[in-house]
Order: C-alpha cells, then structure tokens, then sequence
C-alpha cells in the first residue's frame, strides 16, 4: 500500500475501529447486566470480525491475533454464557485493543486521559488468558475452538502450502482470487504457481468462469486458522488443501482432489457476516475537516448576507420595491441552511453515556460497592466539540458520586435505604442550552466538614448556607488526597468548573445530607456560533455571549457607590459588584475612542452589563448597548495569539472585526472577589 | 517599471545559482525586500480592530475574506519614529511558511509603500554585518546592494513567528 494512502486509511481504520470496540463493549457490559438481545452476541462477532480483518489489512498482527481469540470466546457466548471473569477479562481486552490502537494512531485525542504503556508482556498475557478461557469447556464442536489453539507453547510450521481450486462458477459470486492472494500476502512472504492447463481456446473461453488453479506458498509460522479465514468467502466454491511446508509428504501433483484435507471453520459459514465494510446503510463517515470547511463558508455566505441586508435596509429610497422582500427571503434561507448545516456538528449524549456505563461498573466493582445507573436522554443532541470537552468533567463527577457519593452497601442498610446505589444521569434541552444532570442518592455532602475545611483554610468565617456548597469547586479546597491511578492532570472539581466555564456554561449543585447529591450542567449547544449583545467600548465593539449576561443596567445615583480605596460599587439585587470599564480591563483603547485612559471614571447614568461566570458576578460599564445579534465564532489563534479576555472573533455587518468577549477568563482574572453587603471585600479563593 | 531581468538562464545552469523574486516596500527611506512566494496581496490601510493586552504597533484585526488577520506596523515594531497614515500606506499580507503544515500564519505589515519587483541572486545577498542592537535585526535575513542603493532582505517566516511575537509581548514592559 503505497504510504501517503495508507496514512489516510490508518486515520480511517483507527475511527471505524473506535467505533467497533464501543460495539463490542457495549455488548459486554449488556451480557454482563443480562440485558442482551439473540442479536448481541452476532452483533459482537461481526465488530470484531470486522476488526480482525482491517487489521490484517495493516498489518497489526498482534491486534489480529487477540481480535481471533476474542472471536473464539464469542463463538463459545452463542451456545452458552461466558462466566462473569471472561466478561471482565473481554472488556479488559477491549481496553487493551484501545491502548494498542492508540499507540499505532496519532495523538489526535483531546481528551485521552490515561496514556498507558502496552508491553508486548501484556499483550502476551492476555492471549494466554483468552486462550485458557476458550479451552475451559470441552466439548464445543468444531470451529475456531477445536481447530486452532495457538497456545504459546505449540509451535507452529514454517509456512503452509496451499493448492487452491476454485469452481468454474466461483468468480460469478464476485470472488477474485488476486484479493484473496494479497490477504496471504499480508501474512508473510507468498509464491504462487498458476496452473493453466485448464484453459480452453479463445473460442470456447467463457470470461466468467475460472479456468485457473493454483499452488501457493505462504512461509511464514501463521496459525492455520489465519490461513483458512482468507478463503472463508469462497469455502463453498473451490476445493482447497492446505498443509504444513515442513512436513515430510511431498506435494502432490497440481490435479485437484475433491476432499480437502482439513474443515474449513465451519463456525463461521453459520454467521450472518456483512461484508468489510460493515456499517450502517444510513450514516456516512465524514471528515471533520471537511465539515469545518463547510462550516466556514456557510458562516461567509451568513455575513455576506448580513452585509447585504444593511445596505438594503440603509439604501430602501433606492433600490426596486420588492427588493426588500426579496432580501427578507434571503436571510431566511440563509439562516435556515445554516442551522443545517451547524446541526451536523451534532452528535447524541449517547456517545458519553456509554463511557459513563463502563466507568460506573469498572470504579463501583473495583471500590466493592453496588451501583446502578439510570441513564436518560442519551439522544440529545449537542456539538461534538462540546461534548468532547465535557467528557473528563462528567467522568470526574461520576467517579466522585460513585467513590464518595455512594456509601458502602453496609452503610446503605443502617440507614434504612435500598442496597445498591442509584445514580441517574440526564441530559435534556431547556431554553436554548443543553442541562445535563447527575445525581446520586447516596450520603450528600456534609456542611460541618465543609465549615471545618473552610476555617482550616482560612477563608472567611460566616459563609451563609447557600454559598457554602459553592466551595467545593474551590481549588485546593477537597480535603481528599487522592492517588488515583486513572486521574490525569487538572482534574478536581475547580477544574470542572473551570472547564465548563471556559465553554461558557455553568456548573451547580445541591446537596442533602444523607439523600444524596445533584449536580447540573448548563452547556450552550454549539460553540460555532454565539447569541450575543454587541456593545461599544474604548472607540470598538465588542460582543458579550448573552449567556453570561445576567442583565444590563443603567447605573442610577442610588445604586451605584464609590467605595473608599476600591473600584465603585453597584447595588444590584442585594448584592455588591465590582464595576470596571471595559476598555480598561483590556487595555485596549482604539483610535477613534472620545476618552483617553487618565479619564476613565463610572458615573450615574452609565450603562452597565452585569455578568456571571464560574459563580461570579462583575459589571462592565460600556459606552453603548447595541443590537443583539447571532454571530459566527472565528478563531484568532489561527494567525495571531490566544489573548486573555477574548474568545474569538466575528465579522460584523459592515465587514469590520468585532471580538467576542471571554467572560469566564475575565471575571477569573479580575479576582474572585465578592463583596457583601457590608462593602467589604471577601476574597473566596486567590 | 521592472527590475534588472533575469540573466540567461544558460549561466543560472553553468553556475548553478538561482535567482529569487522580491518584493520591496518603503519604510521612510530605506526600502525592504520580501519574498515575493510569501506575499499574498496588498491592500490598502482601512480601519482595524485593536487588540487586548498588544504592544502598539499591532494595529489590530482586519477581516480578509473570512481570515482574521493581524495587522503589524513594520515601523513601529523596528523602532523607526511613526508615520501619519496616508492615501498611499498600504498593507502587505503575507504568508509565512511556518511550524503548522494545514495553515500557514497571515498577518499583514503596514507600510509607506510598495516599491518594484526584483529578481535577486541568492548568492548576491550578504549577511548583515553586527550594526548595534536595532530591533529590525532580528528581522534582516542579508543586505543586497542594487545599484545604488541597499535592499534590506527581511525574513518573513521570523516575522510572523508565534513564539518570537511571545517573547516581545514578555519583555516589553508595557504592552500598551
């Protein structure tokens, strides 16, 4: 394969492959739950099979080799149950297939969190396992199990000889025979021999039948069970013989003989399996670029429209009447094709509900506590972009509801509730944003042990009730010294927040000693375009993300009051916040702007935009508030730097560039200061 | 007006050398060269969009069909006093062949105007020799006398570099 194709292939084997390892855990975990269906196990067979094939195509032998087992021990699930430690060992397989996978691929992952070495050692170990699992009960005919147990100790020929006779009619069924002599290729080093005795005069040659036969090589110590799966596609239409090149009988004449000399895998002729290609008639793989192009130009053609839009409404006296209408039509076109196109972005929760099922199970036995998970809404939809970063938060909270959450199950019976623990995770769309919601029924959260961390620490003494909870997120404040082995770097619940944050969601909770504890997620649905209100400031615009807009006020003499030493202050809804011009904060005062810096005060009659992020609350004082508007997020990173404060940029109706406000990092970056009623500032953490 | 022309392609074979295009732009009086492969267009000056936490001689953001691009004043960022804006500042953009193989970095360099297109040798080119510490010398890849005057080869890649445009925001001590 030549190398520049191969690549583009790997990237294609590595995503199929991802996709058929959640097949085939996902059969597990229901076996395992007793939940499947007289179509899992087949369904199971064909992933691996699927698996097995594309990586003899790479040349992944060890993945090729494990990939056959695993089919054996499923073979095996079709006519009995696997025990419960073969399960558990399948689904360590599976993992192991991940991690050898992940190696071979690019490190293209966001968000792998564990980087784990695969000693050839452990490779070794888990074929042994699969290989004892397998024999463990006699009396399973035929098949893969009789016929091939490649323990490590039996060693194998040095190559096979293989006489391969097809029937006339064979390549009728779309059978070519150089595809099944490249598989062996793929194996190790082939000679073929064609023998064309058989072939009539041109007159009498009828082009669909196969005349040919012939004798082939393979020196390579494979297991004969590798061998026969080439031919598996066309056992009924040749007649075939393959034998072991170091033994002593010689090859006999090329002439055919009826009987072969050992069963083809009878096992899998039973199957019904679908060819390589295996996916799903309804769904087309696509590359991500390729949908960020599209992405982009309908976001051009958006703005381009805009553009438009404002010269019609400013130039109405001189254009055609009917223009107008015209123009209306456009821009609902326009907006409907893209809210098509930013749909394709969308991926169902199910994708990370799944990985949520295996966390659950793997922590819950590790930890000897009995937890089951409520799973609902696993079809809402949401931009994988987003998604892909709120994976590792999710993980953290429910291996925190399942690890401190859910107490043991002797703890369970004492205080009268039901022995196995339920965590129930939702995910649902309400107004505009996508809610996820964990919680678990287990101890809560306790406020004496947070008031007890709160006073070690120093932070302040007389936290009201509803503020208390809020310190959880706190960074360094979990009084737990973890050394958990699966625990990447950032996580914490701080960093929880602080991702969601950064996505410009929010991230709360609630609590009841003793009932348990719920946590819930506010995520925008894409981070391609942003609902937002324009502002001026400092002579430019600006665009506030309307989700992190609490309101916008205009500063009256009674509400707004300088404190001694200290920025002003704004009474907003019994509470104190910190006001700051804008163009300060960025330091960035454009050209045209009316004031100069050494002028920059709050006076009464300012407009103000309260904001929220991350639990805090400012105020920005602006020069103006301007429309509200739907902008397409564009990236600055591309050409220039990531700069604080800013989350990307938008191109406005007229063609100018206006920037989109990060209000998570500004609110962080101005100090996580509340201030209470009493005027004094409170500094919550550093 | 076009600059001196190739010389017979039959002695580019004896020697071996290659001839490269420049563009040459003007800062005050002395005139630049840029690698003609690098440059994407010119444009004239329109209003940009200032940037948070930027040293002053990053104009700000200018949308190019869809990119945003930075926009650098060339003057300000060697040092040289500024210059009013006029009709004839123009804006060159070029592409830098850069660490990312997907997407080369744009940025736009302000500047007095465009001068001509030369075909430089390579060979002619010399290094510039030690002349203090001008913050322009980072930039200057070599010096080519032409005629009478000195083209000044500035090293594009360099000047679009991410990582050099972090070291300066760090070491100058007031970024506005």
């Amino acid at each position: 394969m030549n190398p520049e194709r191969r690549e583009q292939y790997l990237k294609l084997f590595l995503s199929e492959s991802a996709d058929l390892l959640d097949v085939l855990e996902a059969g597990l975990l229901s076996l395992e739950q007793g939940k499947s269906s007289v179509r899992t196990v087949p369904e199971m067979l064909r992933a691996v099979h699927t698996l097995k094939g594309n990586s003899a195509t790479f040349g992944f032998f060890d993945l090729v080799a494990i990939s056959h087992r695993v089919e054996g021990l499923l073979e095996k699930a079709r006519r009995d149950d696997l025990a419960p430690d073969a399960l558990s060992h399948l689904l360590a397989v599976v993992d192991l297939i991940r991690a050898i996978l992940r190696k071979r691929g690019p490190a293209t992952e966001p968000h792998a969190t564990d980087v784990v070495e695969i000693t050839e050692e452990q490779v070794q170990v888990a074929l042994r396992k699969l290989d004892a699992l397998q024999s463990s009960s006699p009396g399973d005919k035929g098949g893969v199990g009789g016929a091939a147990v490649p323990s490590s100790a039996r060693s194998l020929p040095a190559g096979w000889r293989i006489v391969f006779a097809p029937h006339a009619r064979m390549l009728l069924s779309a059978n070519d025979p150089v595809l099944l002599f490249r598989a062996l290729e793929a194996l190790g080093p082939l000679t073929i021999e064609a023998d064309v005795s058989a072939l009539p005069d041109l007159t009498d040659f009828d082009a669909e039948l196969c005349y040919l036969r012939w004798t082939l090589y393979l020196r390579c110590d494979v297991p004969r069970d590798l061998v026969m799966d080439v031919f598996e596609w066309v056992e009924g239409d040749c007649n075939l013989e393959v034998t072991p090149i170091d033994d002593a009988a010689p090859a006999t004449t090329a002439a055919p003989h009826r009987a072969a000399t050992a069963p083809v895998s009878a096992s899998f002729a039973s199957s019904t399996l679908s060819p390589l290609d295996g996916t799903d008639a309804a769904f087309i793989r696509v590359d991500v670029e390729k949908i960020e192009t599209l992405i982009n130009m309908v976001g051009e053609l958006f703005i381009t429209q805009s553009m438009l839009s404002r010269y019609g409404l400013e130039n109405t006296a001189a254009l055609p009447s009917g223009f107008q209408d015209d123009l209306a039509l456009l821009e609902r076109n326009t907006r409907e094709l893209q809210e098509s196109v930013l749909r394709i972005r969308m991926v169902p929760m199910d994708f990370v509900f799944q990985r949520m099922t295996r966390v659950v199970r793997d922590l819950a036995n590790q930890l000897g506590k009995q937890v089951s998970l409520a799973l609902s809404g696993g079809g809402t939809e949401i931009d994988k972009s987003v998604l892909e970063r709120i994976v590792d938060p999710l993980v953290h909270l429910m291996r925190n509801a399942v690890d401190h959450g859910i107490e043991p199950t002797a703890a369970r019976r004492r205080a009268g509730k039901p022995e196995t623990g339920l965590i129930s995770l939702s995910a649902q769309h309400r107004s505009g944003a996508v809610v996820v919601e964990l919680a678990d029924d287990g101890a809560g959260i306790s406020r004496a042990a947070l008031r007890a961390r709160a006073r070690q620490l120093n932070l302040l003494d007389d936290v009201p009730d509803d503020r208390l909870l809020d310190l959880i997120f706190v960074s360094g404040f979990s009084t737990r010294k973890e050394v958990d082995v699966h625990s990447g770097r950032g996580v914490g619940l701080d960093a929880v927040r602080r991702n969601v944050a950064a996505l410009g969601g929010t991230v709360n909770v609630w609590s009841e000693e003793g009932k348990g504890t719920r946590f819930e997620l506010r995520l925008p649905l894409t981070l391609a375009i942003v609902d937002g209100q324009l502002v001026r400031a400092g002579g430019q615009i600006y665009l506030f993300p309307l989700l992190s807009i609490v309101e916008c006020v205009q500063a009256s003499a009674a509400r707004l009051h300088a404190v001694a030493n200290a920025r002003p202050v704004l009474m907003f809804r019994e509470e104190c916040v910190a006001v700051y011009r804008l163009e300060e904060v960025l330091e960035c005062v454009s050209p045209d702007a009316a004031e100069r810096f050494d002028e920059f005060t709050v006076a009464a009659g300012d407009l103000l935009a309260v904001v929220e992020a991350g639990g805090l609350r400012v105020a920005f004082r602006v020069d103006e508030l301007l429309e509200q508007q739907q902008v397409v997020v564009k990236n600055i990173e591309r050409n220039f730097r990531r700069v604080s404060g800013i989350l990307g940029a938008t191109v406005l109706g007229d063609g100018s560039v206006a920037l989109i406000l990060d209000v998570a990092g500004l609110c962080e970056q101005l100090g996580g200061s509340r201030v209470d009623s009493a005027g004094a500032r409170q500094e919550v953490h550093a | 007006m076009t600059g001196p022309e190739r010389t017979a392609t039959a002695s580019d074979a004896e020697t071996g050398s290659t001839a490269r295009q420049f563009l040459t732009c003007f800062l005050g009086e002395e005139e630049y060269a840029l690698d003609i492969l690098r440059v994407q267009e010119i444009r004239c000056w329109d209003r940009a969009t200032r940037i948070p936490h930027t040293s002053s001689y990053v104009k700000g953001l200018i949308n190019l069909r869809g990119d945003i691009v930075p926009v650098v004043d060339l003057r300000e960022r060697f040092g040289l006093p500024s210059a009013a804006y006029g009709p004839q500042t123009v804006v060159v953009v070029v592409k830098a062949q850069n660490d990312d193989p997907d997407h080369a970095r744009t940025i736009g360099l302000v500047v007095d105007a465009v001068s001509d297109v030369y075909d430089l040798e390579l060979a002619a080119i010399r290094p510039p020799p030690a002349m203090g510490s001008s913050r322009a010398m980072d930039f200057i890849q070599g010096l080519v006398p032409q005629q009478d005057r000195l083209l000044i080869i500035l090293d594009v890649d360099r000047l679009v570099d991410l990582k050099v445009l972090l070291e300066e925001t760090a070491r100058l001590s007031v970024p506005m």
